[in-house]
This record gives structure tokens, sequence and C-alpha cells, in this order.
């Protein structure tokens, strides 16, 4: 792979809390091009935020990285990092944009002046360039009268205002990879379809890799080209967009799309999963996915199946593909 | 098929802060003129983006907020401003399932209690038996018996709106109104839920008004669906009609915005401009012509009616 | 999840051992007490600690530690039912207000802010100077004058509560106001009054020295640590231990109160990380 862009080998992430350690994230392993969008896709607590906080290492105290695994950004390892290189990375290599955009701005300053600290503390512009470069941003992410807007604050800004705001910061500096954690969870759908639809344009003008966190399968087909799936803190399956939807292979995959309602078939009864996530303090032994599955064997008791790859490019974590 | 709940031009107006030193601003307009009615048996969809009003004309219907003006009818009589003795028994027919069971459940309450409350509120058994009752309810919604002793806090969200719907059907509501119940859980949940919301409709000859800005779930749980946008009624049109032939312009926008879960279909899509006006400033004339894409001088001049053709609503001067 | 959250702040652990202990001294003190606290002994008179006497005697001879345990009952006893009296007219005023709004919401809040600009321990003594002292009369007029606090305290988290999905919910099942207020909305909002009682005990039981101190508390000859320490004052240069150890066990008590409510609210504010 020589146009690797990112490379993320066996992460393991745990929470140290009250309760025990929690191991959000538990070896998992996937790679970005440059220029291409990974969707992240999975439900709430499956480690799909702490995989993207784990990349840019902004966990929060009681979490930590354990040893041995490996973040590779341009050939570089992350984990070795000190903390002012990484700070150099972040904004100016990867940026991120959350899902919440109301707290994720600070309401005591104007949205010119926050783009334009993300600008200067990357950049050596003067103040008068930043500022053109600011309005230059707002223009690209689709802000009606910049040069109005700059001087306005968080919340004289609707919701879709504020993300768009959001992702011109996040492009401020350039970045090589987007980290968009559920980007549009937060909005109407009239307004997540502006906000994916510019997402794309962006992406396509500015050749950015893009990791793409979401619950929302319909955003995933539409948007990425790659997907992972998440299931309590492993990949289950990854696939190009294509295949997965075509022809899922993991069993909670099927399980996922088949909860769905179809816009076409009504009257089909849903298709559901029994029961809900593990707690992640108290795994089985076996594959995870063991107590809600439809496919199960004897076997999948004690066995904890690897990601193998079943087709071409088409990898699933399941008995049912094991080799041998 | 009777009709079981008629709305009459119901309009609300919240008004609006005022400050100490000011009194800033224009009253919210949260609903605007809605006419609706709902048979029994049916499940009436209400879909529309945050700010349209439907959470409000949900608590409106349930009484738990009153109108501005215009009437409610439940079964023929009139409960728009019912109270005390009458209030408490159409309480017992129209019951609410909220969206976040975080936080519709009491959480100094255990499940039992919260379940058995109703019973307990309208004297329809003792205390003990209530609890029995509790237990079968509990039951149906598929949470087992031991939970009465838990509190909520014990519980996964999905379970958490398993108890909240069972405290609805405690006292056999003939209508449920059901506000985004589902929004809050992940997908696989999403499903258990709808499913069990559709059995025990069939179950108990139950009648719903379903609530989401999800066009998708809608589409799945109803016959009929009401499109909202702005305080005002957009289109209502049976759920089969409106998503082969959207007539409004809004839900043709609508219902293009939904991600399609193929990959394959490159579907046209329309991205509509700009944002979705504030409601103390509502456009004149039509209130979408600020976004409408076939927006022309008569939709800013004059406010269009909702009218009937073929069985179906909508308020559009130039219906598609 | 509380305890956890509580146990790791070991001054709090401290504060709360020390009240139970206190609690514990007031119930058994007949059998802890060495002496009879009443019992006058003029051969005795003034003795510096010793074997005998542990914390010497009196200037009637009495056994200053026994007098002290029996006085624990008192300080204790007064702390409580004052502040217990505090925290009912406050959270059902509190309740009220925050509950209902409007018109009856400005009136309590007015009642208030009155109640607020009024010198509590002056008007004490104006009391106890025209209907003459008592242990009631301070316990009602500590009550009396000590509920604002928790009024507005409550009232601040009914008007948050009241919005919450699940009263809401109670109404739409046909609950009654009283049931709502008291079933639904109370339970809730009592954490911050716990902490605020705990913390109310402490100063009323300053107050009660201060006011036993200045005459017009608890008379003699029932014990109770101001009134060791008004009837020490006059022997200070010869006889310290009069006005150290009433001086130390109110100020330890009053600290131990301190940190167990701050040790609480610590525990129960799930915002803070500890």
């Amino acid at each position: 792979m020589n146009n690797c862009l990112l490379e993320v080998k066996n992460l393991h992430t745990s929470f140290f809390t009250d309760a025990g350690e929690v191991k959000a994230v538990r070896g998992i392993s996937f790679s970005l091009e440059q220029g291409k969008t990974l969707g992240l896709v999975g439900e709430s607590g499956c480690g799909k935020t702490v995989t993207a906080l784990s990349i840019m290492q902004l966990l929060p105290n009681q979490a930590k990285i354990t040893p041995g695994g490996s973040i590779l950004y341009k050939g570089k390892e992350l984990l070795r990092l000190s903390q002012e290189e990484l700070r150099k990375i972040r904004g100016r290599e990867i940026s991120m944009v959350f899902q919440e955009p109301m707290t994720a701005l600070n309401p005591v300053f104007t949205i010119g002046e926050q783009i334009r600290e993300a600008i200067e503390l990357h950049g050596n512009l003067n103040k008068k360039e930043a500022t053109n470069e600011v309005i230059k941003l707002l223009k690209d992410v689709g802000i009606p009268e910049p040069n109005k807007r700059i001087k306005d604050y968080p919340h004289q800004l609707s919701g879709g205002m504020r993300q768009r705001v959001l992702i011109a910061m996040a492009l401020a500096s350039f970045p090589s990879l987007l980290i968009a954690d559920e980007p549009t969870t937060a909005l109407d759908v009239t307004v997540q379809a502006q906000i994916l639809e510019l997402i794309g344009a962006l992406q396509g003008l500015k050749k950015i890799a893009i990791i793409l966190i979401t619950h929302d399968l319909g955003v995933v087909a539409e948007r990425v080209d790659f997907v992972a799936v998440m299931y309590a803190g492993v990949i289950v399956e990854y696939a190009s967009t294509q295949n997965l939807f075509n022809e899922p292979l993991h069993p909670y995959t099927k399980a996922l799309l088949g909860s769905i309602p179809k816009l076409e078939d009504k009257d089909a009864k849903l298709n559901t999963l029994k029961g809900s996530v593990p707690v992640l303090t108290e795994l089985p032994a076996g594959c995870i996915f063991y107590e809600r599955c439809k496919e199960k064997s004897a076997r999948c008791k004690d066995i904890t199946p690897e990601l193998v790859e079943v087709k071409e490019g088409h990898w699933a974590a399941c008995c049912l593909y094991e080799k041998g | 098929m009777g009709e079981l709940l008629k709305v009459q031009n119901i309009t609300k107006y919240f008004p609006a802060k005022t400050g100490f030193f000011e009194s800033s601003g224009a009253p919210i307009h949260a609903l605007n003129d809605i006419s609706f009615a709902i048979a029994q048996g049916e499940t009436l969809g209400l879909v529309g983006e945050s700010g349209c009003g439907k959470s409000t004309l949900a608590k409106v219907i349930a009484r738990l907020i009153l109108p501005t003006s215009g009437k409610i009818f439940f079964e023929g009589d009139d409960i728009t401003s019912v109270n005390g003795a009458r209030l408490k028994k159409i309480r017992r027919n129209i019951q609410f399932v909220f969206q976040d069971p975080h936080a519709s459940l009491n959480p100094h309450m255990t499940i039992g209690s919260t379940v058995s409350e109703p019973f307990v509120i309208h004297g329809l058994s003792g205390a003990k038996k209530a609890l029995l009752e509790a237990e079968n309810i509990l039951d149906l919604v598929g949470i087992s018996k031991e939970a009465v002793k838990r509190y909520p806090h014990e519980f996964s969200t999905g379970q958490r709106q398993r108890i909240a719907i069972a405290r609805a059907l405690a006292l056999t509501p003939k209508l449920i109104i059901a506000d985004e119940p589902i929004a809050s859980l992940d997908v696989s949940i999403q499903a258990q839920i709808l499913n069990l919301l559709k059995e025990l409709k069939e179950k108990f000859n139950l009648t719903y008004l379903f609530i989401s800005h999800d066009l998708r779930i809608i589409e799945y749980i109803s016959d009929r669906v009401i499109v909202m946008y702005l305080g005002k009624i957009m289109e209502i049109a049976s759920s089969r009609d409106l998503y082969k032939h959207p007539i409004h312009p809004y839900t043709e926008a609508l219902l293009s915005a939904i991600p399609v879960i193929n990959p394959q279909s490159k579907k046209k899509r329309i991205i509509l401009k700009g944002e979705i006006p504030a409601t103390t400033k509502l456009p004149s004339g039509c209130v979408f012509h600020t976004r409408c894409i076939y927006v022309k001088q008569r939709c800013i001049d004059e406010i269009p009616k909702l009218t009937k053709h073929d069985n179906r609503f909508f308020a559009c001067h130039f219906p598609l | 999840m509380f305890w956890k959250r509580f146990k790791k702040n070991k001054l709090a652990v401290i504060g709360g051992i020390l009240v139970f202990g206190l609690f514990a001294v007031a119930i058994f003190a007949p059998l802890l007490a060495p002496y009879d606290p009443d019992i006058i002994n003029m051969e005795q008179v003034l003795q510096s600690p010793g074997a005998a006497h542990i914390l010497g005697t009196d200037d009637l001879g009495r056994d200053v530690l026994s007098r002290m345990i029996y006085g624990t009952r008192i300080s204790l006893s007064i702390g409580f039912i004052a502040i217990a009296i505090a925290t009912i007219i406050g959270v059902i005023l509190g309740s009220i207000s925050g509950y209902y709004g409007r018109l009856i919401d400005s009136l309590i809040m007015r009642l208030v802010d009155i109640m607020l600009s009024v010198p509590t321990f002056f008007l004490l003594l104006t009391v106890l100077a025209i209907v003459g002292p008592s242990i009631w009369i301070v316990m009602f007029v500590i009550g009396l004058t000590g509920w604002m606090s928790i009024a507005r305290l409550v009232r601040a988290e009914f008007l948050t509560l009241k919005e919450r999905e699940f009263v809401q919910a109670a109404r739409s099942i046909g609950a009654s106001d009283a049931r709502i207020i008291f079933r639904h909305i109370l339970p809730n909002a009592l954490t911050p009054v716990y902490v605020s009682f705990i913390l109310g005990v402490a100063g009323a039981i300053l107050m009660e020295s201060g006011l036993s101190f200045l005459g017009f508390g608890v008379q003699p000859p029932t014990p109770s640590w101001g009134n060791i320490l008004t009837a020490g004052r006059e022997y200070m240069e010869v006889a310290w231990w009069l006005i150290l150890f009433p001086g130390i066990a109110i100020f330890i008590t009053c600290l131990s109160y301190y940190i167990l409510g701050e040790g609480i609210r610590q525990a129960l504010d799930p915002k803070l990380k500890i």
C-alpha cells in the first residue's frame, strides 16, 4: 500500500472506571488512502468515537491506549510523538468535526475570531490576510454573506450554520485527514442533506481523506468508499460500500440492514436483533455477537473469530467464514 | 371507521419572552390553524423537521398544554377545556409515550410503582393488585417480572422505552400519542420497538398518533401521514400515495433528502436552499416560499389554503 | 455509587464518623458520663484536669466532662430540631413557589427577601428579652428565620424538574398536583436539601452557643456547651480548662458538620470528578 495515509494496527483503548476496566476498543486495524472516505458504523457504545479520539489522542484522562498497537500517519508513529509534536499534527494535518455544533464552539467569541484562531495557530499570516482567509473559508462552506457573518456569535446561528462553521474551522489549515464524528446527527434531514453534499464537494475540491463516523447506514451508503462495521469494540466487517450493501457477510451487518424500514416494502415485519449490546466490563468468551446472532453454531461460543478476507477486499470476523 | 379524534383550527402562540428592561420580540407561532381527524384504529404519522410544531401539537391533543384557540373533539365530545373528573377520564383514553425514556421515567421510583401508578391514581385497584397488573403488562412488552423491584437506571434505553410503553398501556387507552418514541434508540433497538408497537396495536385495537422526523419510519408504520412545516399542515395523504407521489414541494424535498440504503441508486436529490425561518417571524404568503424551488410571486403574496383533492389534502398554490 | 464516591473523600469520612460519634455520645450520655452533671461538690471546686476529673471541675465542683457529655444532647437537639423546622417550612414553601409559579411564586419569593433582610441574631435577642429565655423559643426562632435559603434551593430544583418529561408523563396518566409535587418532583429535588440541612445544623449549634454565652439561651443548671463556656469566663485566668474544652467541642462539631456536608455535596454532584 503505497498511497496509505493512515494505518491503524491492533489498537486497544480502555477506560479505567469505578466499575472496572471498560475495553472500549479491542484490537482494531484499518487503513485509509489519500483522498478516500472510510465510514465507521455501529450502534452507541461500539467504540467508534473512541477510535477517533484515539487517533487524535484526545482521550479523557481515565482512558489509556494499551501499548502494542500502532497508528501510522504518513509513515509516522503517532503513539510515539511528544505532546508538542502531536499538537502540530492535530488541526494542521488531522482535523475533527464533532456531533454537537453548539458545544463545540466557544460562546463568547465571534465565529470569525474562532476560525481565525485556527488559521493563526498553524500558519504565519498577518491579521488582515487571516481575515480574508476566514471569509474565503466561510464562502467555501456555503455560508451566505460571509463578511457580515464573521461578526456573529455562535448562538446567532442555526444548527446547520454552526456545523458549517465547524467544518470551516476544521478545514482552516488544509488538513489531509478529516475525522467527522456524527456530523449530521443533530441536524434535520433537509439540513443533513445540505451538509453531506458540502462534505462531498469539499472532498472533491481539496482531496482530503475523511473518516465519517455514523450510526446511519443511509449516510454511509451515500457518502463513503469503504465501510468498517463495529460492534462492541471490534470491527466485524470491512468492505467497499458497494460490496457491503450488495452482499453483507457478517450476521450483525445483515441484521442492521434488515432493521431499517425500506421505502418500497411496507408490510414486511422488521428484522430485529434480540437483546442489546453486551456490557464491555464483562465480555463473554467466544464470539462477541453470539448471544444475538441468528446464524450461530456451537463453535461460536468458544472461538473468537478473526477478521479474515473472505473475498477480495471484503473482510469479516465470523466463524461462518473461518478458513480451515 | 369512525372518527376518534378531531382537531379544529388549533392555533398556539407562546408569548414572547419579556425581560426586565425590554419586551423583546414577537410571540412564537408554534401552531397555525391546524385541522385534521384521526380515524378509529388507524396509525396517523406526523412528520416534520425541528420547530415545525409537531411536539406542541401532540401535547395540545394530550391536554398537556392548552391551545390559544381552536377545538379538540374526542369521540365527539369537546375536550378542549374540560377539567377535574372529566379530564381524568380523558387521560385514561389518551396516553402519551415520550421521546427520551431516560427523562420520562422517574429515577426515584421503581419500575413496579411507575407502571402500577395509573391503576392507583384511577382507583382501579389497590396497591397490591396494581403491582400484579403491572407485572402482566410488563410481560406483554417483553420485560421480565423481576423488573418491578428495580430502578430505571438499571435498564438499557430500549428496555426503558418498553417500560414507558407499558405505563401508557396500563389504562387500556383508545389513543396513544407517541412523540419520537424511537429517536433516541439504536437502529437495531428501533426495529424492536416498532415491531412491538405494531403488535400491541393489533392486540388492543389501538389508534396511534405517531410523531417522527424520520420519513422512513413514518412510512413504515403509518396508514396516513401529515406533513408539517413551521406550524402548518403542508400535506395529508395515505402513506402509499404520499411516498409514491408527493404533491407539496416540501414533501418532495423531504423525501429526496432521505439517504438511500442502496449505494447504486443515484437518485435525484433536491437540496433546499437556506434554513428553516424562525417561528417568531413567519414568512408572508406560503411559509415554505423562502426555500421552495418552484416559488412564484403568488406564493409570496397569498397564503395557500389546505384544499382537498382525491382524498388528499395539500396547502400549495402550484401542486406538483 | 454515592458510597463509592463519598468514601474517596477521606476528610468527609472523618467528619461523618465524628458526627456519628457525637450522636452516640448524646444517646449514651448516662452511661458515658463518669459523674452526675448536676451534683455540686464544694470540696472539689475548680480542680484542674487530673485522674479523678479528666477535664477538671467547675466553680461548683461539677465534673466538666460529664457536663459536656450531657451538653451534647442539648446542643445537638437544638441544632437538629431548629433546622428540621426550617427545612420543613422551606421545602413546603419552595415546592409551592416553584411548582405553581406566577403570583404565588412572586409572593413567596418577596417574603423570602423580606425575611432575609431581618438580622436573625438580633431578632432572637429581642424575642428572648421579651418572653424570657427558653430552649424552645430558641429552636423555633432559629427555625422560623432559617428556611429561606432552603426554600430558594427547592424552588430552583422545582423550576427545572417540573419541565421534565417524567412529570409530564405523570400528568398524562392523570396524577393530581399533590401527587406530582410529593411523589414525583420532591424526591428528585432533595439532594441539595440534605447538604443544606447538615450545614444548617452546624450554624444552629453555633448560634445556640452564642446565645447561651450571652445568657439568653439554655439556662443553668441545664448544661450546654455555650453556658459551660459562660460560667468559665469568670475563672478564665485560674481555670483555663473551663473555656478550652467546650470551645474545642463546639469547634470540632461545627467543623465535622461542614466537612461532612461538603463531602456529601461532592459525592452527589455528578459533574465533580473525585
